[in-house]
Parts: C-alpha cells; structure tokens; sequence
C-alpha cells in the first residue's frame, strides 16, 4: 500500500515537472508568436520602408510645390508654371535618355583576341555591374542604354538597341558615375570583375581595360531606335 | 473507475505544473522585466507598423497630388497657349516611366526552391540578381514596352543588384516569390521565358526554382513616380 502511494506521488511530481517545463517553453514560443520574424528582419523591413517614405515624401514635397505655383499662375498669371513646365519636360528626357550627358565616368574597353567571339553576356554583365554602382548614364558603342535596351547575340553580330556590333570588334562601355567614388571604388571594383571574367573565359579570349575619364560624354537615344517604340503601351489615365 | 481517476489526477497534476509555470514565470519577469529581444521585437513591431502606415498615407497623398497637377494643367491649357509644351512634357514623361500605363502582357513569377538547403541544394536554387537581369534582358529582346519588378517600375537607370543573399531593386530589399510584369507581345515573351535553355535549366527538379507565366489581357503597371523620386537619380548628368 505504502509503496502504490510512493508511486502515485512520483508520478504526479513528474506531472508537475512537465506541466512546469511546457509553461516556460511557452515563454520562448511567445518570442516567435510576434509576426514570425526575427528582430534582424524587422529591422531590415523597417529600414526598407524608412528609404521608401523618404524617397516618395520628397516626390510629393516637390509635387506640392509645383501645384501652388501652378494654381498662383491660373490666379494671376506671372509666366513661371511655363518655365516649371519646360524644365519639368527636359527632367524627364534626361532620364528617359533622350538628352546626352555629360561629366566625370568610366570607360570600359573590351578588345577580343584575333579569332575570339565576343559574348553578349559578358558586355551584359559590365552594364549590370555598372548599374549597381550607381551609373546614372550607360552607353555601348555610344547606343544609349534605356530601360528597353536589349543586349544580345544574333549570329556574328551582338544587338544593342537594335543596332547590331560584329563580335570580333572592340567594344567600349561608357558610363556616368558618382566622382567622389571613381578611384575610391568603382575603378578597382571594375578591375576586379575584369579579371574574374578573364578567369572565367581564359587568356585567349579578351582583353579588358578600365580607365576612369574626366569628362564622358554619353550620347542620347536615336529617334530611329527600336528602344523608342512605344506600340502595344499606352499611358493610363 | 480507478484508471479515470488516476487520469484526472495527472491531468491535473499537469495543470498544476503549468500554473507554478506561469507564476514562475511571471515572478522571474517582473524581477528583471520583460525579456529583453522580446521587448525589441514588439518595439520594432510597432516601429514597423507606423512606417507601413506612413507609406499607405504618403502613397495616396501623391495619387492625389498628381491627380490635382493633371487637372491643373488641363485647366492652365484652356487659359494659356501652353498645350504644344504640355504634350512634350506628358510624351517624355511616358518615355521615361513617369506615368502609369496599360496594354496587355505577362506575369512571370519565381521563387527559390521550396524548403531550399543550403549545404545540399546547389547555389542555383535560389534566386540572384544576375538571374533578374537575364530574365529583363530576355523580355526586353522578345518586345517587352515596360517592365515592373515586385511592383517597381524599371527605368533607363534600372538599378537591380545584390547585398549577399539579397535582391535589391532601387536600393530596396526584395523578397522572393518575384513578380516581373511585362507589356508587350504576349506570346514572343512567352515563348522566349519558356524556351530559353538557361530557364529551363532552373526549372529542373534537381535545382528547383519555381515559375509561373500567365497571359493578362489587361495589365496596369505604375509609374516610377509612385514609388520613388526620380530626381536623385539624374543628379549627375549635366548637359554638353
């Protein structure tokens, strides 16, 4: 008899202790109940959206600006919305691509060795590398990069904009950068994605130079170009 | 009859454990206060919250904003001979993605391989922003007219690279699954997503990434303008 209550008390002494240990489990589970995500996450969300206000609460601070003086014009007339409105036009051509520009760059040479073909990926690379690092204007063969611009082989021929470059030519790659980080960074980091890709490709394959210019000068987009056509699209009201 | 009274005293020996549980618990927490990366998620929670809330405010303040310049050129237009600079304006602002548009398109949509591993699954079942520039460049050559990217209009600047595992488009964190809505030729962009070798190569089971593609008849993409300003980005062009 005394030994069944010995039993029945461990028993319950044990329930108790799991009972205890589920409890203080539910304490670490109550840490991930919140949204199930880590602090590391959230911290990188809120940062994303603090960019994002940023950048559209400076849009609509401008776009405010630009009604009053819209809305002073209609009720006197002093000429000045015209003046907004033309450089409000030019803006959007110059980021378009439909303006040459000009300042402190890159200029990246790739020469393919005699016999070599020049591959499209490699020229799309650089342009992409360009990019992430803040290019605000990009040229190939002085072909204006656009948002549609196309990079791509066609038989012996690679295709920018339409245009086709044969593949056993050079081919140069302009492009409009941040001065401050020109020698800092972007010429080094550009030297080094050289060498990667002659790695990837071998000696006998192309030679790649990279050197900074003080005064780039990128060409506007043609009119004539393929990367101007606007079929298929229209603008929503 | 003594099984089910054995039952309910262990159930409730259980309970009792929970209960001194919680009460440890809570004596512990009102000791030192509340556990510290609690207390920082729910802070950054609630820090994340209002700047979703400011983004939806800012948001629909400038649909507004913009609708109130479109009526107030309209008007600036019956008043002043301005409609030759107007027309100008509004073609180089659609060329250069500063306005919404609409034709129709695809969806394409990829995302990592599900349950991916790093230290069995190759580099390639996930997503990297080489394979984002690759996919742009296929639509664009196959007649693409405009492009959003998780909702983000591309441009002439069109700034997608990487922070290690990271996508980033215009400098902001992106998320997989990827959203690429494309206007244009449905079928030739169709047809170039789902030939191309270097996608079909991805879509293996052995590499896993998963894709969609559905035609649109209708697809409204918005302008670059809704979710950033363009401004910082033509900072240094200067004119020859």
């Amino acid at each position: 008899m005394k030994n069944r209550w010995f039993q029945y008390i461990s028993i319950l002494i044990v329930c108790v202790l799991v009972g205890l240990v589920i409890a203080l489990l539910m304490k670490n589970l109550n840490v991930t109940n919140l949204g199930g995500k880590s602090l590391q996450e959230l911290q990188n969300s809120i940062i994303d959206y603090q960019k994002k206000n940023e950048d559209l609460n400076n849009r609509n601070a401008r776009l405010y600006e630009y009604l009053r003086e819209l809305e002073a014009e209609l009720a006197g007339g002093s000429g000045e919305s015209y003046l907004h409105i033309v450089d409000e036009k030019e803006q959007y051509a110059v980021f378009a691509g439909l303006r040459a520009a000009q300042n402190a760059g890159v200029v990246i040479t790739l020469t393919p060795v005699e016999g070599y073909r020049m591959q499209d990926a490699v020229i799309r690379q650089l342009v992409n590398e360009l990019s992430a690092l803040g290019a605000q204007a990009i040229a190939i063969n002085e072909e204006r990069k656009v948002a549609t611009t196309e990079v791509r082989t066609s038989q012996d021929l690679i295709l920018v904009n339409g245009v086709g470059f044969s593949r056993g030519s050079s081919f140069e790659i302009k492009a409009i950068v941040d001065p401050a980080k020109i020698d800092s960074y972007v010429v080094p980091y550009l030297l080094s994605v050289a060498d990667s890709i002659k790695k990837q490709l071998g000696d006998q394959s192309v030679t790649i130079t990279v050197r900074k210019d003080e005064n780039v000068l990128i060409p506007a987009l043609r009119e004539d170009r393929i990367a101007y056509q606007t079929e298929l699209l229209k603008p929503a009201e | 009859m003594n099984r089910r009274i054995r039952m309910i005293a262990v159930l409730m020996a259980i309970l009792a454990g929970i209960s001194s549980g919680f009460l440890v618990r809570q004596l512990m927490e009102t000791g030192k206060g509340e556990d510290q990366e609690v207390a920082a998620i729910r802070q950054a929670k609630e820090v994340l919250t209002q700047e979703e809330a400011r983004l939806a405010l800012l948001q629909s303040q400038n649909i507004e904003l913009e609708q109130r310049k479109k009526e107030l050129l309209r008007r600036l237009e019956e008043y002043e001979d301005v409609s030759g600079i107007l027309a100008e304006m509004r073609e180089n602002a659609f060329l250069s993605a500063m306005t919404d548009v609409e034709g129709s398109g695809i969806v394409l949509t990829l995302d990592d391989k599900l349950d991916y591993d790093p230290l069995t699954d190759p580099i390639e079942s996930v997503i990297h922003d080489s394979t984002v520039n690759y996919i742009l460049n296929l639509l664009w050559t196959a007649g693409a007219r405009a492009i959003a990217f998780n909702g983000v209009r591309l441009t002439a600047v069109s700034e997608i690279s990487c922070v290690g595992p990271t996508i980033l488009c215009y400098g902001i964190r992106q998320m997989p699954p990827y959203v690429f809505e494309a206007i244009g030729p449905e079928e030739s962009m169709k047809t170039a997503l789902e030939t191309d070798s270097y996608l079909v190569h991805l879509i293996q089971a052995k590499i896993g990434i998963r894709r969609t593609i559905t035609s649109v008849d209708h697809l409204l993409l918005p302008s670059f303008s809704k979710t950033h300003d363009f401004l910082p980005y033509i900072g240094l062009l200067r004119t020859p």
